[in-house]
């Protein structure tokens, strides 16, 4: 047995054993220090793996009008997405794709082909694909095609209501009307969370790092079937008066409520724009673009003077056979002139001088007062960005002629918004009244997340006018339609008062007022408890305002009435519309020469208010560059800022840089690396 | 046995010369080739173990113990397992929900495209429709003209109906 101890295959095996044992305690120590000593390092690496930082979509609130129709809404859409260099076989994948997404199949190839030669590894196939099609791609099951979830903006009505609701960038951020006024709102804030997932990439574990905050639903005061006719009627009318332009505008005068805005040239926001004339075309004529009103601005010099004179509606006046000298300026009328005429007929055959010379026993102060009254001068506070507020000039700077020459809607600048708050004014007693675009609930059963409201936009009305004057304003407007320059104008079932205006257009290359007019007419019904006024402009026509504005106010108060369930207060119809002769409706308000160009007066507004378009200044931007993701989000989060975020690791790069500021609705981009 | 003697006594030597002569051919003995190893069976059979009277309650108590141990384990694993497939489960219908979400907003993009005012007219055009004549409206006291009754500037300040 000795001699078994000593043999030399014990001591292997003693040797193989002590082997063992120090492999198995450098395996132990070696576990030692990966799970006690690296513990923390493999555990964030682990992390990284398994944890993803995910966005949260916030959809895009929509937007509905009173009735709860959808006029804007933002529709789930899928980018397309391969890495060429792992088709497997590429004309093939290419036939598979361009058969499903339907687009050029050899186009495709050819781009793949570049793509692979140039050995780029991310290719876009196609953006804004549909929910069906991405999930027929996904159906496939290959792992070659990968998808980008994002949003696109649909307004299901084309160009209705278009300069109200304005649109989206590319970004899909409200760039004009509802859409940027309300951006804070409708935009939401998109949240993050940290998906931990397995080795095939289902996740079974989350953490929500920010909540997201979806869209918030604006409800429009617009009745989208008035503001199809206000539209379809702007087109017609631009077309048969040869203008440039024409706007619509249709109001509540008890609330406010606008319940159709309408411009020509108008653009279809779910088309990006390509040309200028696409740009000229989003132009909110009718909120932004101040005009000589003519005319229609005597109803306001006569609301004046019925408040602070005795003159009255049967006042006899005698208007100067046609020509007038105030202050050296001289004033005259469309066609011949008149002698005497009541203050009604003054308004009813829209006299010029008769009307300078209401103008004159009101007193320049009184005058200037009123029309601040009126509201002109200031903005109507409408939900719109870039509203003009039009300009009266300040007494001190009048002129001797300056009250001929206002009291006829020369020398001031107004915008149709403005001009429908004046009239809505005396549609509803003397109230001036807020026009706004937002309602707290719509009219039918409709379902909606937050709606946005602003009850601020409700303050008290303000009285301006005594009941009886208004009144009697509308007795005098109505006579406009029944014998004066807006004759043909009749509504079938609705009695309706009105005003006409011409206004002709300055040009500038020759320094003199030329025979092309701002042609407007502005009218309400029915007259005794009037449900709704209308404005209607026609910017760069030959035509009169009754010829090339009439027509568009009958049909789109016609339909306004209608659709409001308005009774009519007239039993027999409306007579048959007939010819009326040129001197009628001619009420052009003629001048010598201007006191003040329209462009003078729009440098002097420019300078005065300062730019149409304000931007919004935001907080100063903290430096992002350097820190993690949830560091950038809590900063983001206490400042006040919305970040988009692209990539995981370290912020490397972020867009504004810092210090800078961001405009209403803009977001900072950080792009993180690892 | 004495013939596994023989190579095991050293290599073969001729003593007539008087020295000893190695046969360098004969193999060397293999180390313990001298050994002889017998197997004998043994017959356990009439050895009978003596009753151990606490053997029972061992057995029950190791049979006690691990059930409890393993009931504990599965006690203590079961709410994680039970979580991991929670969580799987609440992550399927988050994606199930994420996705009708997206359905129903394409769905009613789809219906306003249908119902969009154009197509309306166009479709009533189609059809011969008209707005109604005087004559074929009949006003029975909408909730609305009543209430725009009320509707005075100065009456509801801060209301908008």
């Amino acid at each position: 047995m000795e001699a078994y101890a000593d043999h030399p295959a014990r001591h292997r095996v003693r040797w193989l054993a002590r082997f063992a044992l120090l492999w198995a305690v450098g395996i132990g120590a070696r576990l030692l220090f990966l799970q006690a000593f690296s513990h923390e390092e493999f555990r964030d690496l682990a992390r990284q793996q398994q944890t993803k930082l995910r966005q949260l979509a916030a959809p895009r609130g929509s937007i509905f009008d009173r009735a709860g129709r959808i006029l804007a809404l933002s529709v789930p859409v899928e980018t397309v997405i391969v890495n060429p260099l792992q088709l497997p076989d590429r004309p093939l994948a290419a036939q598979l794709l361009a058969r499903t997404l339907e687009i050029d199949e050899a186009k495709l190839r050819d781009r793949l082909e570049t793509y692979a030669n140039a050995r780029k590894g991310y290719m876009v196939v196609d953006k804004g694909v549909s929910v069906e099609k991405a999930d027929r791609l996904r159906q496939l099951g290959v792992d070659w095609i990968g998808f980008e979830s994002n949003g696109v903006r649909r307004y299901p009505d084309g160009a209705l209501a278009a300069h109200v609701l304005g649109g989206v960038d590319h970004q899909a951020r409200g760039n004009a009307g509802i859409e940027r006024h309300f951006e804070d709102d409708l935009g939401g804030y998109p949240g993050y969370e940290w998906v931990v997932s397995d080795v095939q990439r289902r996740s079974f574990d989350s953490s929500i790092e920010k909540a997201p905050q979806a869209g918030r639903d604006v409800v429009l005061t617009i009745d989208r079937r008035i503001q199809y006719a206000a539209d379809e009627a702007i087109r017609e009318a631009v077309a048969s008066s040869m203008a440039d332009s024409g706007t619509a505008v249709a109001l509540d005068p008890n609330t406010g409520e606008i319940l159709a805005l309408s411009n020509y040239p108008t653009y279809d926001p779910n088309e990006v724009p390509k040309s200028t004339a696409d740009y000229v075309a989003r132009k909110n004529l009718a909120a932004t673009d101040p005009f000589e009103p003519g005319s229609i601005f005597k109803v306001f010099g006569l609301a004046a003077a019925l408040e602070t004179t005795d003159i009255r509606p049967d006042t006899v006046l005698h208007c100067g056979n046609g020509t007038i000298n105030v202050g050296g300026h001289i004033i005259g009328e469309a066609h011949g002139g008149f002698a005497y005429l009541t203050v009604e007929e003054i308004i009813a055959k829209s006299s010029n001088v008769g009307a300078v010379k209401i103008a004159l026993k009101t007193g320049d102060k009184n005058l200037h007062d009123y029309l601040l009254r009126f509201g002109f001068n200031q903005t109507t506070g409408v939900e719109m960005p870039s509203e003009s507020q039009g300009l009266i000039f300040r007494l001190k700077r009048w002129q001797p002629g300056s009250i001929g020459s206002v009291a006829i809607g020369h020398e001031v600048l107004t915008t149709s918004l403005q001009l429908a708050r004046g009239l809505a004014a005396i549609a509803n007693n003397g109230f001036l009244i807020r026009p706004h675009l937002t309602r707290a609930r719509p009219l039918g059963e409709v379902t909606l997340r937050n709606v946005v409201y602003q009850p601020e936009q409700n303050e008290q009305p303000r009285r301006i006018l005594r009941p009886e004057t208004a009144m009697t304003l509308r007795k005098v407007m109505e006579s406009v339609v029944l014998t004066g320059t807006g004759k043909g104008i009749r509504l079938d079932g609705y009695s309706c008062g009105g005003k006409t205006g011409t206004a002709k257009l300055f040009d500038k290359t020759i320094g003199k007022y030329v025979s092309r007019y701002n042609a407007s007419f502005m009218g309400f019904a029915p007259v005794t408890n009037p449900a709704v006024v209308v404005v209607v402009t026609l910017n760069g026509t030959r035509q009169y305002g009754a010829t090339a504005a009439g027509p568009a106010f009958k049909q789109i108060t016609q339909t306004a009435l209608r659709v409001l369930n308005v009774p009519q207060d007239l039993t027999d119809p409306a007579p048959a519309a007939e010819p009326v002769p040129e001197r009628i409706v001619a009420d052009v308000a003629v001048t010598s020469t201007p006191l003040k160009t329209p462009e003078a007066m729009q440098q002097e507004m420019e300078a005065e208010q300062g730019p149409a378009t304000a931007i919004a200044v935001g907080p100063k931007l903290p430096n992002f560059v350097g820190k993690t993701a949830r560091a950038v989000l809590d900063e983001a989060m206490q400042a006040g800022i919305r970040v988009d975020i692209e990539g995981s690791g370290i912020a490397r790069v972020q867009d504004p840089p810092a210090g800078g500021r961001l405009a209403s609705g803009q977001h900072v981009k950080v792009r993180f690396q690892p | 046995m004495n013939e596994g003697r023989s190579r095991a006594q050293g290599p073969a030597v001729s003593e007539a010369a008087g020295h000893v002569e190695v046969d360098v051919y004969q193999m060397r003995p293999l180390p313990y080739e001298d050994f002889l190893y017998i197997k004998s069976d043994f017959n356990n059979q009439r050895v009978v173990r003596q009753a151990d009277p606490t053997a029972g309650r061992s057995a029950w108590k190791a049979i006690g113990s691990s059930s409890i141990a393993a009931a504990l384990l599965i006690g203590l694993l079961l709410p994680h397992a039970y979580r991991l497939l929670a969580g799987y489960q609440i992550s399927r219908l988050k994606l199930e929900h994420e996705q009708f979400s997206n359905v129903l907003r394409t769905l009613d993009s789809q219906e306003a495209s249908l119902v969009k005012m154009e197509r309306l007219y166009e479709v009533a055009r189609t059809k011969g429709y008209a707005p109604p004549t005087r004559d074929q409206v009949q006003y029975s006291q909408p909730k609305d003209a009543v209430a725009r009754l009320d509707k005075s500037p100065a009456g509801t300040p801060g209301e908008n109906k």
